[in-house]
Parts: C-alpha cells; sequence; structure tokens
C-alpha cells in the first residue's frame, strides 16, 4: 500500500449539522436506515461544562480492517490508496462484518439483506474530487487527508476521542482535532 | 413456461380483460368503482372458473357483493381505495412499483425509468409521461394486457416468430417488474385494509401475481407455488 | 409548458397506430420516437434552483435532471454565501419531490375532519370554489366572508400570485402580520427607518462577535465559516441565549441570560461603558437623535448591581463584554428572532441597537447591529396586484379608505371568529400550516369547524389540510419558474422549473388562472386575475429596471448563469442615510411614542412568571425541519424519529422525571406529551422542545401557547408579533 486516505475530524469546528451526514445519502440516494456516516453526539457528562459537541464518522478505512479479515466472500478490499472497499455483488449479507467493526460503521440495508459502506467515493477521488461530505461540511470540520506520521506529530491531533474504542484493534485512518469548551455563564 | 402456453383463446382473452379490468379499476379512481368493479368481477370468476381456484372464488363473491352496493357503500369504499392509494394523506400502499423495489422507496425510481423503457419497446408511452410515474400499478397492468392481446393478434395469424417475441415481453415484464412486487403491494393493502372489499382486491392480485409466475408444470395449480414466491417476495421490504 | 390543464386519463383511447392494434389504449400512446428504447438516457442536464424556504440562508442550489428525473441537488458554488453547500434539509429535497406522501390530486373531504376524502378534477375543485366564492359575494354583498392566511411556506416572488389571487376576486379578509420577526423589525424601524443589516460576508472583519439570541448552527448554517473566518483572525464570540445551544457550544463565551431580560444586559453594558467614557460621542452624536437623553436616563436609571441581578450575569462578566465590545472596533452584533419573541422583546431589540449606536459601531464594516434585510426585494409583485372587479365591496377601514379587511394574523383564530360585518365563512390557506403554527391549537382547531368552506393549497397531509374541505397539491420549487431574495445576505437567484410538475401539482399563479377562468365563465367579469402566460413569462414579469441595475444584469435570464449580488456596500448605514422621520438615528422616536412605546429605548419589564405555570416553556426552530416542512420525510424521521422536551435534570428530579420519562407539559390552554431529554443545555426553570410536524404524529408545541402579542410589530408589519417564548406551563410524569 502506497498510501494511506482517512478522514480528519475538527470536533471544535463541527456544530453538528448533519450536513455530511444526509449529503452522503443524497450522493448515493441510500434508503433511510442505512447510515453510511453518522454524526455523533458526545456525551455531555464527558466535559466539565455541558455542551453540545460532535463527531462525524463514516467507515475508517482501517490500517487493520476488521470486516475484511472476517469476511467470508471476500467483499471487502483495501485499495494502494487505502480506501477498504466493500463489494455488493459478492456480499452475502452474513452481517460478520457489521459484528466485527468496532465502530458499528458496515450497515445492513435491510431491503437489500446486503451491508453497505462508505467507500470514501473512490470514484470521486479517482477524478480527483473530495468526497461529497467533506465537499458539502460546511463548516469545514471535515477533510480527506492521507494518516502518516507526519500528520499524527502535529500538536492537536488525537487518534480517538472518549467513548470511541481503542484505536488499537484496527489501527482506524481517522484522526480528531478534539472539541474545545469555551467560558460558560450558566444559571444552575 | 407460464400459464398461457397451450392455453385457448378464449381464456387468454378472460386474462387480458382481468388485467384491463384491474388497470381500469385503479386508473378510475375509488370514485368510479361502480362502474369498473363489474368488469372486474365478470373476468375474475371466469378465470376462477377456468382454474376452478376456491380462494380467487371467494375472494370473488366478495368483489361481486360489493359490484352491487348502494351509494352510501360506495362511498365508504371509495374513501377506503383513497386512504390505501390516493390520499391526501400519506398513503398506505401507493400503487408505484419503484415505492417498493427502490432502495429509495421513492417514486420516479429506477425501476420507474426501466418501465418506461420497456414500454419504448413497443413504441409506447404513457399519457401522463413526466407527471405520473410509468411504473403506476394501471399502467404496468395495461402494458401487460396490451402484449396479451398481441400474444392472441399473432397466434390468430399465426405468426410464430411474433408470438415468441411477445410471449418473451410478457413474460421478461412480469419477471422484472409487476410480478417483483404485485405480492407485495397486494400484502400492504390487506394488512391495512379496513374494508372486505379491499381484502379481496389483494386476494386477486395475490392470485393474479402467482398465476403469471413461471411455472414449472403446466398442470400444477398456481396455489401450489404460492409460498415460493412469497419467499422471493418477502426479499423485498415490505413497507 | 402551456398552462393548460394536464389530463392525466387521456380522454380519447389512444390507439398505437405503429403496431396496427386493435388494443384501446387508456394509459399508454404511441412514443414519437420509433426505437426509442435502443436511445441512451439523456444527459444529465443541470438547472439553477434555490431553496425557496423561510430561512436566513436562502441557498443557491444546483439540481441534477436525468430522463425528466430529479437525480441529486447540490450546492451552487456561484453563490457567495451559500457558497457551494446545503443544508441537511436541502440535500433531503429529492425525498420531497419524490415522496409517495405528496398531496397528487385535488382532493374533496366531506365532512370536514372525517377523512373521508373524494379525489375530483381540477375542473371539479374550481367549480366547488368559484361558486362557494359567488355565493358568499351574493349573500354578503362582498367577498369580505373569504379570508386569506398565506404566509412563508414559500417566499418566492411569483407566490405572491395568492395574495394576487384575492385581489382579483374583489376585497377580502386577509391575516396580516408576521409571526417570525416583527417586534424586531419595528425596533430597528423605530431607530433606524427600516431593517438593513450588514452583508453577512462581512462579518469577517469583525474583531468581536455577539450572536444575541441566535442559533446560527441550526438556523443560519451558511454564515458559520464567515464567523470562522473572523474567529481565525482573532476575534473572539460570545453567544447570550438561555439555551446552550450547538452555536453556543462553540463560543469562547457563552452566557445563559435569564430569558426576556436581554435589555436589561445591554443597558448594563450601556452604563459600564459610559462609565469608563468608551462612547463614540462623535458618531452617536452626529448621527442621531436623542442620544444625550438616553444617556442620561442610563446614568441615571441603571446600574450594574439591577442588571446583574434581572439578567443573572455576574456584574464581572458585564463590564468585561462590555468593555471588549466597545473598544474591539469593530464588533458585530447579530439579534436573532427568538430574542424578540416577548412581551419587551421589540424594546430590548431597540436597546440593543442603540448599544451599536453608542459604540459607533453602525455603519462600519464588521460592525452593525444585524437583524435582517428587506433591500433586494423591490421586485414588482405583478403576480399580486390586480384590481378588484368593479363594483366591489370593500372594508371601509379607519382612515376612510375601502380596501381589504385585515385581521391579525398572530391571533387568527380569535380574529376570523370575532368578525361579524360580514362573518369570515370561508379560508384559503397557502403557503401556511396555522394547524400547526399558531398559537393555542384548540382555539384554531374550534374556529375551523366554524367555518363554511376551507381550501388549502399544500404539498403534504399535515393539520391545516387535515381541516380543510378541499385540498389543492402544490408544486414543489423543482416544478416551478421562480426568483428568491433572502432577508439575511444580498444574493438574489432564479428558480428554474427543472422538472416537470408531478401528477396533477399546479404552483400558486396556475391556480389562480384556473380560478378566473372559472369564476369569469360563471359570472362574467367575476376575477380580474390574467389567464394567459406561461411559468416563465409571470416570472418575467417581476423584474424591473431597479432590479437588473442592483443585480447588474440587462435581463433574467442572465441569472441562468448564476446568482447576483446585489451591489450594495458591505455595511449598511454606512453613507449615514437613515430613513427614519428625521433621517438620524431616532433614540429618540416620536414614531414609537405615537404608537403608545416608549419613546427612547429605557427598559421594560418582562412578563411576570405565572405562580400557578411556573416553568418557561422556550419553543425554538428545530435543526431537522422548517417549521411544519421537512421533519416528516423519512430521512428525517430515521434520524430524529420523535420529539422530545429538554428539561434540565434539577428540575426533573423535582417532578421524579427520568431520562425518556414521558412528560405532559400543560396549562389552563391546552396540554402536550412528550418524551424527556434530561440536560443541562437548559436552566432549571426553562424546558425546551423544537417546534415542528412529525410525520402522523399529534405533536404539536402550540396547544399551551396563548396569543399574547409581543410589544411591536404594527408600525411595519400590520400588526404586532407573538410572544412565543413567554409561554408559562406545569410538567408532570404522564
Amino acid at each position: 500500500m502506497s498510501k494511506q486516505l482517512g478522514f480528519l475530524h475538527n470536533s471544535e469546528k463541527c456544530v453538528g449539522c448533519r450536513g455530511c451526514e444526509i449529503a452522503c445519502k443524497n450522493e448515493y440516494q441510500i434508503e433511510a436506515t442505512p447510515q453510511w456516516r453518522k454524526v455523533f453526539q458526545l456525551h455531555e457528562d464527558d466535559f466539565s461544562l455541558p455542551t453540545r459537541m460532535f463527531f462525524s464518522m463514516a467507515c475508517n478505512h482501517c490500517a487493520h480492517p476488521e470486516c475484511l479479515r472476517v469476511c467470508p466472500v471476500k467483499a471487502y478490499t483495501k485499495r494502494e490508496d487505502g480506501i477498504v472497499i466493500h463489494d455488493p455483488n459478492r456480499c452475502i449479507g452474513c452481517r460478520l462484518c457489521t459484528m466485527a467493526c468496532p465502530y458499528d460503521r458496515p450497515q445492513i440495508n435491510p431491503a437489500k439483506k446486503k451491508v453497505e459502506k462508505c467507500n470514501l467515493c473512490y470514484q470521486r477521488i479517482d477524478q480527483g474530487e473530495k468526497p461529497a461530505c467533506v465537499t458539502a461540511c460546511i463548516p469545514g470540520a471535515l477533510e480527506l487527508v492521507e494518516i502518516n506520521d507526519s500528520l499524527d506529530q502535529k500538536t492537536g491531533i488525537l487518534k480517538t476521542l472518549p467513548g470511541l474504542p481503542s484505536p488499537k484493534i484496527t489501527s482506524p485512518s481517522i484522526r480528531f482535532i478534539g472539541p474545545k469548551q469555551g467560558k460558560q455563564i450558566r444559571r444552575d | 413456461m407460464t400459464f398461457f402456453e397451450d392455453c385457448p383463446p378464449q381464456v387468454l382473452k378472460t386474462h387480458g380483460e382481468l388485467l384491463l379490468a384491474l388497470s381500469h379499476l385503479f386508473a378510475q379512481g375509488g370514485e368510479n368503482l361502480s362502474q369498473t368493479l363489474s368488469p372486474l368481477v365478470k373476468s375474475c370468476s371466469a378465470i376462477a372458473e377456468h382454474y376452478n381456484t376456491s380462494r380467487l372464488l371467494q375472494a370473488n363473491q366478495i368483489l361481486a357483493q360489493y359490484s352491487e352496493t348502494n351509494d352510501g357503500e360506495y362511498l365508504v369504499m371509495c374513501y377506503e381505495f383513497n386512504r390505501l392509494f390516493v390520499g391526501p394523506n400519506a398513503p398506505v400502499a401507493p400503487p408505484y412499483e419503484s415505492v417498493y423495489l427502490s432502495s429509495d422507496h421513492l417514486v420516479m425510481g429506477e425501476q420507474t425509468l426501466a418501465v418506461r423503457k420497456f414500454y419504448q419497446r413497443e413504441n409506447l408511452q404513457t399519457i401522463g409521461q413526466r407527471h405520473e410515474p410509468d411504473d403506476f400499478i394501471s399502467t404496468e397492468l395495461e402494458f401487460v394486457a396490451y402484449l396479451l392481446s398481441r400474444i392472441i393478434e399473432t397466434q390468430a395469424a399465426k405468426n410464430s416468430a411474433k408470438i415468441q417475441l411477445y410471449k418473451t415481453l410478457y413474460q421478461e415484464f412480469w419477471q422484472q417488474h409487476l410480478g417483483l412486487w404485485l405480492k407485495t403491494f397486494a400484502h400492504t393493502v390487506s394488512q391495512s385494509a379496513k374494508h372486505p372489499l379491499f381484502s379481496a382486491l389483494s386476494e386477486i392480485l395475490v392470485a393474479l401475481s402467482t398465476l403469471n409466475a413461471p411455472l414449472n408444470t403446466k398442470e400444477a395449480p398456481y396455489e401450489t407455488y404460492a409460498p415460493q414466491i412469497s419467499r422471493r417476495s418477502s426479499s423485498r421490504c415490505c413497507l | 409548458m402551456k398552462l393548460t390543464r394536464r389530463k392525466f386519463l387521456g380522454g380519447a383511447a389512444a390507439v398505437a397506430a405503429s403496431s396496427m392494434t386493435l388494443f384501446n389504449f387508456n394509459l399508454l400512446t404511441n412514443s414519437p420516437s420509433a426505437s426509442a428504447a435502443d436511445q441512451p438516457s439523456e444527459a444529465i442536464k443541470t438547472f439553477r434552483n434555490v431553496c425557496p424556504r423561510n430561512c436566513y440562508d436562502t441557498c443557491g442550489m444546483i439540481t441534477y435532471v436525468e430522463d425528466g428525473v430529479l437525480k441529486k441537488v447540490e450546492g451552487d458554488p456561484k453563490h457567495g454565501y451559500t457558497n457551494g453547500k446545503l443544508c441537511l434539509k436541502g440535500y433531503s429535497y429529492p425525498r420531497r419531490v419524490y415522496s409517495p406522501d405528496r398531496i397528487k390530486y385535488p382532493m374533496k373531504q366531506s365532512p370536514r375532519g372525517s377523512g373521508n376524502w373524494t379525489r375530483i378534477s381540477w375542473d371539479e375543485a374550481m367549480d366547488t370554489i368559484a361558486k362557494k366564492i359567488l355565493d358568499l359575494k351574493k349573500r354578503y354583498g362582498s367577498t369580505l366572508p373569504i379570508c386569506l392566511d398565506k404566509y412563508s411556506g414559500n417566499f418566492g416572488i411569483v407566490h405572491y400570485g395568492i395574495e394576487g389571487t384575492m385581489s382579483s376576486i374583489g376585497y377580502t379578509t386577509r391575516a396580516v402580520g408576521t409571526p417570525c420577526w416583527p417586534a424586531g423589525i419595528d425596533a430597528q424601524t423605530y431607530d433606524f427607518g427600516t431593517l438593513y443589516s450588514n452583508d453577512p460576508e462581512d462579518m469577517v472583519n469583525a474583531k468581536y462577535i455577539i450572536l444575541w439570541g441566535q442559533n446560527a448552527a441550526w438556523t443560519a448554517i451558511h454564515s458559520l465559516p464567515f464567523i470562522n473566518e473572523a474567529r481565525e483572525r482573532g476575534a473572539k464570540l460570545v453567544v447570550i441565549d438561555p439555551i446552550l445551544t450547538s452555536t453556543a457550544s462553540k463560543a469562547d463565551l457563552y452566557i445563559q441570560i435569564n430569558p426576556s431580560t436581554d435589555g436589561a444586559l445591554a443597558l448594563g453594558m450601556a452604563r459600564y461603558i459610559i462609565d469608563n467614557n468608551w462612547v463614540d460621542w462623535e458618531y452617536a452624536r452626529a448621527n442621531s437623535l436623542g442620544f444625550d437623553e438616553w444617556v442620561e436616563y442610563v446614568k441615571k436609571s441603571i446600574t450594574l448591581d439591577w442588571a446583574s441581578e434581572k439578567t443573572g450575569v455576574p456584574k464581572d462578566i458585564i463590564m468585561e463584554i462590555a468593555r471588549e465590545y466597545a473598544t474591539a472596533k469593530p464588533a458585530s452584533m447579530w439579534v436573532g428572532y427568538g430574542m424578540q419573541r416577548h412581551t419587551n422583546g421589540g424594546q430590548n431589540v431597540r436597546i440593543i441597537d442603540a448599544l451599536g449606536v453608542m459604540t459607533g459601531n453602525v455603519g462600519k464594516s464588521g460592525g452593525g447591529v444585524n437583524y435582517g434585510h428587506l433591500e433586494t426585494w423591490g421586485f414588482n409583485y405583478n403576480a399580486m396586484v390586480n384590481a378588484p372587479p368593479k363594483g366591489s365591496k370593500g372594508f371601509i377601514g379607519p382612515d376612510g379608505k375601502e380596501g381589504d379587511r385585515a385581521i391579525n394574523m398572530n391571533n387568527f383564530a380569535h380574529d376570523v371568529s370575532a368578525q361579524s360585518d360580514p362573518p369570515v365563512k370561508m379560508l384559503w390557506l397557502a403557503c401556511r400550516n396555522p394547524g400547526a403554527q399558531d398559537p393555542d391549537t384548540n382555539a384554531i382547531e374550534k374556529m375551523f369547524s366554524s367555518m363554511e368552506f376551507v381550501v388549502t393549497v399544500d404539498s403534504f397531509f399535515n393539520k391545516t389540510v387535515e381541516m380543510s374541505d378541499i385540498v389543492l397539491p402544490a408544486t414543489t420549487h423543482f416544478e416551478d419558474w421562480d426568483v428568491m431574495a433572502s432577508y439575511w445576505h444580498y444574493w438574489v437567484g432564479i428558480n428554474q422549473r427543472a422538472i416537470d410538475p408531478l401528477y396533477e401539482c399546479k404552483s400558486d399563479v396556475e391556480i389562480a388562472i384556473e380560478l378566473s377562468e372559472k369564476m369569469n365563465a360563471l359570472e362574467p367579469g367575476s376575477c380580474t386575475f390574467p389567464t394567459s402566460g406561461t411559468p416563465e413569462e409571470w416570472l418575467a414579469k417581476e423584474f424591473n429596471p431597479g432590479i437588473h441595475q442592483m443585480l447588474g444584469i440587462n435581463d433574467y435570464k442572465e441569472l441562468i448563469d448564476g446568482p447576483r449580488k446585489a451591489k450594495m456596500p458591505p455595511a449598511s448605514w454606512s453613507d449615514g442615510n437613515f430613513r427614519t422621520p428625521s433621517k438620524k438615528i431616532e433614540i429618540h422616536s416620536e414614531l414609537a411614542e405615537k404608537n403608545g412605546l416608549p419613546a427612547l429605548p429605557i427598559w421594560v419589564d418582562e412578563m411576570k412568571t405565572p405562580e400557578k405555570y411556573p416553568i418557561r416553556f422556550m419553543t425554538p426552530h428545530p435543526q431537522y425541519a422548517l417549521h411544519s416542512q421537512f421533519q416528516n420525510l423519512d430521512w428525517m424521521m430515521t434520524t430524529n424519529p420523535e420529539p422530545k422536551v429538554e428539561i434540565h435534570p434539577n428540575l426533573a428530579a423535582k417532578y421524579g422525571i427520568t431520562e425518556g420519562t414521558m412528560v405532559k407539559i400543560y396549562n389552563d390552554l391546552g396540554s402536550i406529551t412528550v418524551k424527556a431529554h434530561l440536560t443541562r443545555t437548559t436552566s432549571t426553570n426553562v424546558i425546551v422542545a423544537y417546534e415542528a410536524w412529525y410525520k402522523n404524529s399529534n405533536f404539536n408545541v402550540n396547544y399551551t401557547l396563548k396569543a399574547i402579542p409581543s410589544d411591536m410589530g404594527k408600525q411595519a408589519t400590520g400588526n404586532d408579533g407573538l410572544a412565543f417564548h413567554d409561554n408559562f406551563v406545569m410538567i408532570e410524569k404522564a
């Protein structure tokens, strides 16, 4: 593998608008239930002050993808650029991947009885475009990046956020800029 | 092999009448049941008698009962028709293929365009092109009725190439379209119908769907194969 | 596309000639192009659309259409404010257009509210409506028994043809006003002559930003990049809001103010600014009237202790933000519509205006007391302007002039019922859902049931449609020609017809044409609405040289190449030409005084919390919906399946409420029951539920809301606003 593409999510900028989530649906017109990308609200109690903080997550295109490892029909492949592709034609809907993924990102499509997930808009990337979610992010909280040491050495780059599974399991190709809290003048 | 192999022209004609009667019923809406029910009953009873199927006979008896009802009852059935199929409430069973088969569950989906393309193979298009979804149940039923009429015509003319062409088209359309959603649609109707007429109508749609499914042997009554079909269509999401 | 009635079921059965069959077609016909099946799909076409919802952002959209089917929508990259991006609601549009839930045909309900609907033809619908109008006119000698309630469901300019429909049949009763923002509009009208805010893109130049009761993350998300850029350049962001919103969560400083006391905070700041002589005396004295008089008031009547007590904000914080706001230069304030939905809301905005004036932040790039504007709305309103038919009898107003009878949109149920000479007998609703959005839903239901006839034009089966006799299917904006301006940014965009109208849907102008044809057939001369013109021709008639000049175009068609930004300076009022009677900022407003309000921006007490109902129930705008639009769509119902009420854990504990408990919220007017979500984003005496219409749900936040007017709105909008956020209730476990 020559490189590893992934996402950089800036929780400082993310306001949980869910534009990315719905832009993904708009791009692929996937039915209501599967959510390839999803915005999660961080626990209010995980912070010193109450807050509305979010992160957005799709498939993390892990360096060591569990989905790929457990799939009995080789529906998963990893490209040279690190994108983990799921092939619905091979998928038999056994759901092993949905159980193996620590992030619960392979999604079962109840109508098709098959799994589907984010393929990092590889068709767009191959044409030099950015993924639909990144393009749609209004506050600029979601970026497509190359995951490498120089990124990890930058200050403020986190490999995980409170409440997320240990990155040691699959080495997810996502990095975070953690949420920042301002001062609050409260009445409670 | 499908039901119409070796089927006498008269029976084929009755099949076509049934398809058209159903097409008219959905197209003319709940407001015209007093006109559209009787032809349905007539063609349906001919089919039921021909195949001697009790379920269809029973369903048709209910239809017959309500085809000669009073104005008040017709109104009740009209309201129920609209609640199920038209609106203005979110209809319980929208009569469009792509609502059942597309992953979006929207109208004007991929199936709608595929159906449009299919019609074009016969140089046909819907009168309400681009306004009314092409995969509206009545239009699909009218199209298969038309194909059936071509089978009869070409058989009469002993044009074997054409006979085969129309048989193939007819089978393809059922396999790719009507056959894939009619049962799910019928099931949705029967699940929430609040009037016996629509439970009966649902039965007829199921019967029609089963009748048109590919058969292994022409002798087998279609009901034998119902579970098989039902498994196949159950892979589709029921709304 | 001609504006003729489309026949769904071809009248004459077509015969497919090429195949020489005797088959009688009803729904299919010969395809004009031979061997069309072999033809490849049409290339994907793109169209320009503009989201017409009642929203700050009024996004430019690119719509992708293949084979006549809308495939997806994207933001228009040529739109400098929305910048090629849409919000979650915008991206859900294909779900709306192609939802099987859409209202497809004209339908009649008998009796109203029974759920017994029959499909009728447009001809029958128009015949029924026209005959009812003529019957009422005959019985009462005028068309005044017919009442129109239209507001913001679609803010496209051609949609003012709805008002035009009514004008063309005679003088009618009209719901006048705006529920959203009138108190603030009047405040800025008294102070500056009108509402006129800086270009929001200019916020990048601010060195300090106060969002005052404004939740941009949910209601104006495209402003965030400009705010973020200002912050990257060093600006501090302060959010003042009773609710810790998503926007507030990002602030450098969040102040959880006591609701309705914003003016007290601004006055406290003003006092500290005066005490420290950070006042821009030169600007204030040169540009305003009554400034010194107000300064005297502040010095005499306001103390920091009082302001702190009133607002719940510590003194040192008031001092901090006062110093920072006054000395940042320039500092920008954005006054949200939520903060003026109080009985003293307009007055609070006037005080905040004065704060902007005293620090010289008005008329400056990077500054402003920004609320909204209507500078780019100077269209012809051609579809709206129709002379009444000859001999029409109108309502004689207090000024002795004959015209329409105006009733208060913000007390609609009451005002409709209160009319007696003549009474209101028929309602026409378009772009409006009072069943969901008006205060006191029980009163609305009662009023509706007293009507003889109700016509609603809509796309989905909402509460108002449920209470109608006839519903007419409305087109979406993708099926219409229109032009849209924003009340926030300075861009104007054209909206093309991207797809043919589905089913039998019609635009409001097409409906007016149908009605006019029918009425004139029944009684010649009874309707003046023109009966010709294509939708695009109707759009073209909205443009004038002023608009052309403002947008730098010679023809509306140039907008098809991309939206245009009005040629205006980035800072409002930078020319110092205020539009008040005195042409100056009127800190002392005689107009306000004449209207029974304080002449000066002095403190006016907030509404007292009633003893019996000690909890304030705030019902701000939702994230997944715009009022009663969007939330009913499947994507929204999946992501946000049910409403919740946000309750502070301390308050919840008092009533034995835990996460997920069903809570009954009630007062003398009514009650609602909704699931609890415990959160410290609200305070201990404020509960919060976001207004919206969920599919197949009776949830409606307005059952407990009294139609209490806010203090202002009459001057500029005809009626006072609504004190939506002065809604007091009691709660208990359901």
